[in-house]
């Protein structure tokens, strides 16, 4: 079977209902291929998380995807009942999450947990569910398993609760791992750790990963291709190298500006931070999201509808006017009037 | 105070917590345990200097910006100094007096803000509680330090439900600034902001330390952060600082192998020096 | 705050806001209307409230007397306009006069912890353990019958709950990063307590005021239908309902049209306190 695990198109997502409906993702065309990794990368409000969350309809009670559609493996995830979408949930897409400690049920030990969605998931009888559960565990890095899983969640250090998390998300071989700010509440030397984890279950299972996060360091650690969130809309796509290297939109630009690095120690240069704030959920801005804090704002900002344009090769951006060429920030204000 | 004297001097600063004891360990007669949080840690923190100290969680980072401030106290032994004054057995007046000179920055924006107080009204609460020059004048005094963190002097009648992440940590500076310290101690203060909003607080930071003169220990276990601001930084491990210089020694020329070890986790920006991380 | 935070908050909030005007609205227009009948009933009451008449003995309700007679012949809805009365103001004062002094006392145990906490706490162990109907009759014991005794004997041991409750509350709230930075800021203890602290750990004591009302409005007219608080001839609902029980079978309305009222009274305080509970009236903030 060839194309895409994941095929989000023309995803727009409102919160709320009737007059009051806002819209927090808007437009949003996302695709993952067969063992790709896709950083998805963005603010707080961007609706990066509501993105992923609805890829197994993990949308809160409160949202509802209006427009565009989702496919998992060519299948229609919107359309899916019950026990198709279960099946999905439990066999064919992990889920990640930023807090592994209350994805945990404190009263039991982690081998229990992961034994009784072995049980109910893959219809393992109890031997060779404690079997794969050790195995599982093993298969994520965590040293002396027999013993740690007998542990309950709040034993385990922030680490170990993600990749006994990870552990659970990869029963049945997933195709496709979506992990949401995985790494957020972790220390350096345990993220790094655990992006290195990932990279694995990507290159030695070939499973594809959505990789959420706030950071474009983490994404530029792991993954291969990059999507940019704002306000709701995706404003540039492409291999993560060249975006670090060229990055086409404005907005991309100026995240990648303000990005502290441990190469500046001792210059005491100031970061061309972005001015303002990014806009709050729902807010409606005509034209580009971005334009109020834009240092290439014009006129022409405030019409445009933001859609992706193929600028280069292999990268795609919302913004008609500017132009990365040749060197990093080197820019070409031009293109379409 | 002579000119050349650190605005704060910490020495030999210890801190152990007890750890709780089960009612059964206390029924055998178990000795109390201890945990060092805090051990023998030693630093100045000069006039106008961002002193950044880096560590991860439990490496006693925020112990110390407590025991400096007296929120908990040291193990006897310690000297903590401020401006020559002794912080250990400051008490009452004058202890009030210490702590309005070293004020401090939380994490958590959203909680550093009392609710129920609008931002004028708790900036200006500070600025009258300490007889401060010019708050008789309210509007005046909650206008200028507002706008001081590049805040309009308009948002003071705002409550911090109403204002972003990045807003209600600009107002915590200032209802810091209103009391006129000299030094601040900034604790994870940009940890919880968005990128873009975080390079603007710290470059608030870098204002505030060349505009008043203000000398600032700045705490993150970021080094990308401290990388930005800070002139000189210290590497905190399991309590101990394990390596302490200026800010471009220690991290293009690490001494010690924790801090290798840290920087080697630092995830970077720059797809090409990836996997560089030995963790 | 992300927007999933965002998400999950706001559509619930606003549910609850639109039902909790509602609860508490329904709340108040019963409460509004017992409590304003009770303190005009010099003016609407048809009839003295211990006026005899003993023509009229045990007749039943009609146009003249809205809730019939009594065996005496009084008027059962004057003396219930009257008794209302008492019963809101002694339910008041027994529920309003220990509350702010057990919600300084809980503050105070939080705040300083050491041994003000376990002084304070113990005490209120103490209270709270100790059987309160007992409690209440001992002090009716010592200063004799009568709603005196009651007076005493509630806020007695009534306080001891909102210490309980303010005590936990100002746990949590001291370690609010707001209430560390009064320390940080050099304000006094008096103003983080008070300034501060304060009007956070009042809600709740507030939110639960009601609840406690309804229980303290049963046990004064439970005290006086025992014969422990109001005495006779003087009307309250619990004496009203205690004379009417033995016609329970003849003479229906004596108790029953009484003890509506004091059902409703109960009802209306708990609608409110419900609605106050889960909605943000009392400024309950969002973080």
């Amino acid at each position: 079977m060839s194309g895409p695990v994941l095929n989000i198109e023309g995803l727009r997502i409102e919160i709320g209902s009737g007059e009051d409906a806002k819209a927090a993702v808007r437009d949003v065309s996302i695709e993952v291929g067969q063992g790709e990794m896709v950083g998805l990368v963005g603010e707080s409000g961007s609706g990066k998380s509501l993105t992923c969350r609805s890829a197994i309809r993990l949308v809160p009670a409160a949202g509802r995807v209006a427009a565009g559609s989702i496919r998992f493996n060519g299948h229609d995830v919107m359309a899916m009942d019950r026990e198709e979408l279960r099946r999905m949930r439990a066999l064919d897409v992990g889920m990640v999450f930023q807090d592994p400690f209350s994805s945990l049920d404190p009263v039991f030990r982690v081998d229990r947990q992961i034994r009784e969605t072995l049980k109910s998931n893959l219809g393992m009888g109890t031997p060779a569910a404690k079997k794969e559960t050790i195995r599982l565990l093993d298969s994520v890095g965590i040293p002396d398993p027999e013993r740690w899983a007998r542990a309950y969640p709040h034993e385990l250090s922030g680490g170990m609760r993600q990749r006994v998390m990870i552990a659970l998300a990869t029963i049945g071989e997933p195709k496709l791992l979506i992990a949401d700010e995985p790494t957020t509440a972790l220390d350096v030397t345990t993220q790094a750790q655990i992006l290195d984890l990932l990279r694995r279950l990507r290159d030695e299972r070939g499973v594809a990963v959505l990789l959420v996060s706030h950071d474009f360091g983490v994404i530029a650690e792991t993954c291969d291709r990059v999507v940019v969130m704002y306000g709701g809309h995706v404003v540039e796509t492409g291999p993560v190298g060249e975006t670090y290297e060229k990055p086409q939109h404005p907005y991309t630009r100026a995240l990648l500006a303000s990005v502290p690095t441990i190469e500046s120690a001792g210059t005491h240069r100031r970061r061309e931070a972005i001015p303002g704030r990014p806009p709050e959920l729902g807010e409606k801005l005509p034209g580009c999201v971005f334009a109020p804090r834009c240092s290439f704002e014009r006129e022409a900002c405030h019409s445009i509808d933001m859609t992706l344009e193929q600028v280069s090769a292999k990268q795609r951006s919302a913004c008609p006017f500017v132009r990365a060429d040749g060197a990093r920030n080197d820019t070409v204000i031009g293109g379409a009037p | 105070m002579n000119a050349a004297d650190p605005v704060l001097r910490v020495a030999n600063l210890s801190k152990t917590y007890p750890m709780r004891r089960t009612v059964a360990d206390r029924l055998r007669g178990k000795p109390r345990e201890a945990h060092l949080a805090v051990d023998g840690v030693s630093f100045d923190l000069n006039e106008g200097e961002i002193l950044g100290i880096a560590g991860q969680s439990g490496s006693g980072k925020t112990t110390v910006a407590r025991c400096v401030t007296k929120l908990v106290a040291p193990d006897p032994g310690a000297v903590i100094k401020l401006q020559g004054r002794d912080v250990v057995r400051a008490h009452g007046e004058k202890l009030r007096e210490m702590r309005r000179d070293i004020q401090m920055i939380f994490q958590d924006p959203y909680t550093s803000l009392n609710p129920r107080m609008t931002i004028g009204a708790a900036i200006l609460e500070a600025g009258r509680v300490h007889r401060r020059p010019g708050s008789d004048r309210p509007e005046e005094f909650v206008g200028a330090q507002l706008e001081r963190v590049g805040l309009p002097a308009s948002s003071a009648d705002r409550k911090p439900r109403e204002l972003s992440g990045g807003q209600r940590q600009r107002v915590a500076i200032a209802r810091s600034l209103a009391v006129q310290p000299v030094a601040l101690i900034a604790d994870e203060a940009v940890s919880a902001l968005d990128v873009s909003v975080q390079a603007q607080l710290l470059n608030l930071f870098l204002d505030l330390r060349d505009e008043l003169g203000l000398s600032i220990l700045f705490i993150s276990h970021q080094l990308a952060v401290l990388a930005e601001v800070a002139d000189r930084m210290a590497i905190m491990n399991l309590g101990r600082i394990v390596e302490i210089g200026e800010a471009r020694d220690v991290l293009s020329n690490p001494k010690d192998a924790y801090t290798r070890r840290l920087l080697a986790a630092n995830p970077n920006p720059d797809p090409s020096k990836r996997g560089e991380v030995t963790a | 705050m992300t927007a999933l935070a965002l998400v999950m908050r706001r559509p619930f909030t606003a549910r609850s806001s639109l039902h909790l005007n509602l609860t508490v609205k329904i709340g108040a227009v019963i409460v509004g209307l017992i409590v304003l009948a009770a303190f005009l009933a010099p003016i609407i009451a048809p009839y003295p409230p211990n006026e005899a008449k003993f023509l009229d003995q045990l007749q039943a309700p009609s146009f003249q007397h809205l809730m019939g007679t009594d065996s005496a012949g009084r008027d059962v809805f004057s003396r219930t306009l009257y008794g209302a009365r008492v019963d809101i103001l002694v339910m008041l004062f027994v529920t309003f006069v220990p509350l702010p002094i057990g919600v300084l006392a809980g503050a105070m145990a939080g705040y300083f912890g050491g041994w003000v906490d376990l002084v304070i706490s113990r005490l209120a162990d103490l209270m709270i353990a100790f059987p309160f109907l007992v409690l209440v009759m001992a002090i009716i014991a010592i200063v004799g019958p009568g709603l005196k005794g009651v007076m005493i004997g509630i806020p007695l041991a009534g306080w001891a709950l909102y210490a309980r409750m303010a005590r936990a509350e100002m746990l949590v709230v001291k370690e609010q990063n707001y209430m560390v930075a009064t320390k940080t800021l050099g304000y006094s203890r008096k103003r983080a307590i008070f300034r501060h602290a304060a009007p956070s750990i009042l809600r709740t004591s507030l939110v639960y005021s009601t609840l406690d009302m309804i229980v303290n409005l049963l046990l004064i007219a439970g005290l006086s239908y025992l014969g422990l608080g109001m005495q006779p001839p003087g009307s309250e609902l619990g004496t009203i309902i205690a004379n009417g029980q033995v016609h329970l079978l003849d003479a229906w309305w004596i108790s029953t049209l009484p003890g509506l009222v004091l059902v409703a009274l109960g009802v209306g305080l708990g609608l409110i306190g419900d609605g106050l509970s889960d909605g943000d009236l009392l400024g309950k903030e969002a973080r």
